[in-house]
């Protein structure tokens, strides 16, 4: 027998680190064994279907880099956080439905804002859905069990809004039963042109197969667009046309879309990591933000009293190219 | 509070297919993801999740259940779990850790292909809440044993071990590459979540947490019961999705799953939970057997669900009952004298009152698998250890990965099991010829198929190699045939596959 | 374990002796089985197991959401149908 080994202060792979691994350190870092550098990532013959998706689309992506491991969430969030987070958010929205529905809120709004609710709010969980499964590709296919982490989070952030975005379309369809909440918005979503931006962003975002050109088209424009457009210009056409509950829910859902954001920035600082990076993403950028400048125009464009949040939601989007440390696109 | 309660909106957050109008259907879902059953676009909708949770429940509850776990962890963390527990306990928590807790975390990535390739949007929304349950998994399974690395390197298996090329965990990986992480959304979801999920996990979740608390790890037993209450959640993923394939005419290939995973599943089971409850576990601290656990959450639990879904029990039923008796048993004399090559340090488990009650629980086991332990016994007595480590390799069955062992007892009186004929296409109504490539190497790998020993030992080829009196080289490798679905063959040499000529 | 029988695997402790009463209340006329297994219990109905929200309250002297049952139930048998009032199991519809 061998003698045996010495221990060990933490797991193996974190002992060259000085720092002692904080918790996020020790349950996050280099989970995916089929990223472990073999010829093929999964142990079934080479040919089948998914080692050939994950060579082509993940090993072989255009963006690469040493060590993917080494790939921090800056919010250093475990699951054990994440929800402590999430269910003091969702408390607080709660305390708002409830404080709303008690001043007879959904009662007292106006026809011509029911309009808006019905043509541009509840139609909205068809989008957020779809960002729910855009972020759920990253989830399955980054090469970093840390990255994948943070797309996770994104992911059940994506399901919160479509359940309190249904939740307020059956509340407002019991408010409004003769309107048409709970049963246009499918319709809507195909064919309005206010949202077809949204929808050819997010059903091209949805096949952009290669890793690192999806994170692109949904954490660099797909998500930005959804903030500034949906939500953003939505919060401030809310409360000026005397709806505070959904500005209130609105600014809730941008809070999630904040940790989005830095979590989106600090893995193309990642990726700049390595120079030769650099064009090939400034190249993806440059091809998607006119998809989220046109969806952010079409949709803010149809909202009422917000006449300047077109153009600013897609500033807003440059600057969050720039602040990513990449070019702005003139989209 | 005046809220709306959850059945009122739910309906409306689970109705969001879309027709795509800027990508082709295809594209938004491949078949190789999204998966090729013949099932009419309409009926995608259908698709009704039986334990239904809202995002809001959700984090509440699963708070509340982190809060359990972790306090009952820090309440206990001033125990010093080494010198008060069974040296064979720790090592049922080293195999546990080093097998589970890595895979906890892709088993996340597969449900998070259910949130973007299953067609069904209530499918999608559940697998969002399964992908959050096993990275909650994978972090608790990871922060409990990281606690024990510092007084015992064995541990740091938890995170490195998934990566290694340990032939134990090549087994693993094969199983959950194959099970998991490779197949389209739809097969997954009843290969793993119906199968295995319901299934099989409950045997090392629940089972297994009896035996914890009597060994006094209340820490381990909480730990695990509270995952799988998520489990006993998200596994339902899979029912409705098996109840759609047979409305639709694809009972067959559900039924097909069900036989491949449940084969393979016990298969890795016999090591996991097998070994430590019959032989690592202290006697006085053993709930049960692990046939009765099997009992308990398979041969009934698990039968019922699958026989009140319309399935039927797998065509090798009679081959796997007869299976609960020896396997582990097999296993358990190759682990131990294989012990070179683990990442824990197996108990044996053999002491005279050990016997008694395995005789009792397996009657014969005296005259089968205890011969064998007479022989390791004799030589351990005599001094002479080297003839306990097996200086050949052991028959790997090629799909399993896992060594094949036989007893004579399946020749002499497993009824229809001798090697000259096979029982399995006599005791099934399909013939050999009509069945597909994955069944075809299910009877491949049943003992009845295995080429019989080349010496007369009384165990299996893992006993063969350290029994007193012969070493027995195998010399043929006809025991499992290339499957259709052949594990990436990598030369490497650490692995006992060499054995394995090709 | 009979054939039959349906319902849920609770882990030990207070809300499994609560359970236990609300089965026992819940389902007048159908015998309940119950099997201590040390650290989880099996609660065994034939054919078809109920459990009310009021029913759970009123053996625990305390307000219980349903789906709190969550925590402490890391098993089932049977098929499972969930509300905010009741949980129910029971058996399908044979196909065959």
């Amino acid at each position: 027998m061998t003698e045996e080994l010495k221990p060990l202060r933490t797991w193996s792979h974190l002992v060259g680190q000085r720092r002692r691994p904080s918790e996020y350190e020790i349950v996050s870092v280099g989970l995916l064994w089929h990223a472990r550098g073999e010829t093929v990532p999964f142990e079934v013959e080479g040919a089948s279907f998914m080692n050939d998706w994950v060579m082509r689309y993940r090993d072989n992506s255009a963006i690469t880099h040493d060590d993917w491991d080494s790939f921090r969430d800056p919010d250093e969030l475990v699951y054990r956080t994440y929800n402590i987070l999430q269910d003091g958010q969702e408390s607080y929205v709660d305390g708002l439905l409830d404080q709303y529905d008690n001043e007879g809120h959904d009662e007292s709004l106006s026809g011509a804002w029911l309009d808006v609710l019905e043509a541009l709010y509840t139609p909205g969980r068809y989008l957020v859905h779809t960002s729910q499964m855009a972020s759920a590709y990253l989830v399955h296919m980054a090469p970093a069990s840390t990255i994948c982490n943070c797309a996770a989070f994104q992911t059940a952030d994506a399901l919160r809004w479509v359940s309190r975005i249904a939740y307020r379309t059956a509340s407002l369809a019991k408010a409004h039963p003769d309107r048409s909440f709970g049963e246009s918005e499918r319709a809507t979503w195909e064919n309005a042109p206010a949202w077809q931006g949204y929808r050819e962003l997010m059903e091209r975002a949805l096949v952009a197969y290669d890793w690192a050109e999806a994170f692109v088209a949904l954490n660099l424009v797909a998500v930005p667009a959804i903030s500034e457009g949906y939500y953003r210009a939505m919060a401030l056409s809310a409360r000026r046309n005397d709806d505070t509950l959904l500005a209130l829910m609105a600014e809730a859902a941008l809070r999630d879309g904040d940790r989005a954001r830095r979590w989106s920035q600090a893995l193309v600082g990642h990726m700049l990591d390595v120079e030769s990076n650099r064009a090939q993403l400034q190249e993806w950028v440059d091809a998607w933000a006119p998809y989220g400048t046109s969806a952010i125009e079409a949709f803010a464009g149809e909202l009422p009293d917000v006449p300047d949040r077109a153009a600013a939601g897609s500033e807003a989007l440059r600057r969050a190219h720039s602040s990513a440390g990449l070019a702005t696109s003139d989209g | 509070m005046a809220l709306l309660e959850r059945s009122e909106w739910y309906d409306i957050a689970r109705r969001t297919e879309w027709t795509p109008g800027y990508v082709s259907d295809d594209e938004l879902y491949p078949e190789g993801h999204s998966g090729d059953y013949d099932i009419p676009g309409e009926a995608w909708s259908t698709y009704d999740e039986p334990y239904k949770i809202s995002y809001r429940e959700y984090v509440d509850i699963q708070r509340q259940k982190d809060a359990g776990a972790y306090s009952v962890k820090a309440a206990l963390e001033r125990m010093d779990l080494r010198s008060k527990v069974d040296p064979g306990w720790i090592s049922t928590l080293k195999l546990h850790y080093g097998a589970v807790s890595v895979v906890e975390y892709n088993a996340g990535l597969m449900e998070s292909r259910f949130v973007r390739w299953a067609r069904s949007p209530g499918m999608r929304n559940m697998g969002t809440f399964g992908m959050l349950d096993e990275i909650r998994h994978a972090q608790l399974q990871l922060f409990f044993p990281h606690e024990y690395v510092p007084t015992d390197r064995q541990f740091d298996w938890a995170h490195s071990g998934m990566k290694s090329n340990n032939w134990g965990i090549i087994a693993g990986r094969h199983f959950f590459d194959d099970m998991m992480m490779t197949r389209d959304a739809v097969s997954t979801s009843i290969l793993l979540n119906f199968a295995f999920e319901t299934g099989f996990t409950n045997l090392q979740f629940i089972g297994l947490s009896s035996d914890a608390a009597n060994a006094g790890d209340f820490s381990f037993s909480k730990l695990i019961q509270s995952i799988q209450s998520d489990e006993a959640r998200h596994a339902q993923i899979g029912t409705p999705m098996l109840a759609m394939m047979i409305e639709n005419g694809e009972k067959e290939r559900a039924q097909r799953l069900v036989d491949v995973a449940f084969w393979r599943s016990w298969k890795l089971f016999t090591i996991l939970t097998g070994i430590p409850m019959d032989y690592y576990i202290p006697l006085d601290k053993r709930e049960g057997s692990f046939k009765e656990f099997m009992q308990e959450w398979i041969v009934t639990q698990f039968v019922n669900s699958l026989e009140d879904l319309g399935l039927a029990k797998p065509w090798y039923w009679d081959i796997f009952l007869a299976d609960i008796d020896e396997h582990h048993h097999g296993q358990q004399l190759g682990t131990w004298s294989w012990r070179p090559t683990l990442w824990f340090s197996p108990a044996a488990g053999v002491g005279p009152d050990e016997r008694d009650w395995l005789e009792e629980k397996y009657p014969g086991w005296n005259d089968t698998f205890g011969k064998c332990w007479d022989a390791i016994i004799e030589n351990l007595k005599r001094g002479d250890i080297g003839r306990t480590v097996p200086g050949t390799l052991p028959i790997i069955c090629n799909m399993s990965n896992i060594p094949i062992r036989r007893t004579t007892r399946w020749s002499t009186t497993g009824g229809s099991t001798t090697s000259a004929r096979s029982p399995i296409a006599g005791s099934s109504s399909r013939t050999r010829s009509a069945t597909p490539p994955t069944k075809r190497s299910l009877i491949a790998c049943s003992p009845a198929r295995s080429s019989p020993p080349t010496s007369a030992v009384c165990c299996s080829t893992w006993a063969s190699a350290c029994s007193a009196t012969a070493v027995a080289t195998p010399t043929t490798t006809s025991g499992c045939p290339p499957t259709s679905r052949v594990p990436t063959r990598r030369r490497r040499t650490d692995r006992w596959q060499h054995s394995h000529s090709r | 374990m009979s054939v039959g029988s349906v319902g849920p695997v609770i882990q030990s402790g207070e809300v499994a002796r609560a359970v236990v009463a609300a089965v026992e209340g819940d389902n007048a006329g159908r015998a309940v089985n119950v099997v201590d297994r040390g650290s989880y219990v099996r609660i065994e109905v034939e054919g078809e197991c109920v459990i009310t929200r009021a029913s759970v309250e009123r053996e625990l002297g305390r307000p219980f959401k349903l789906h709190e049952l969550e925590v402490n139930m890391p098993s089932f048998a049977g098929r499972i149908d969930t509300s905010t009032e009741m949980i129910r199991f029971y058996r399908g519809e044979r196909h065959d």
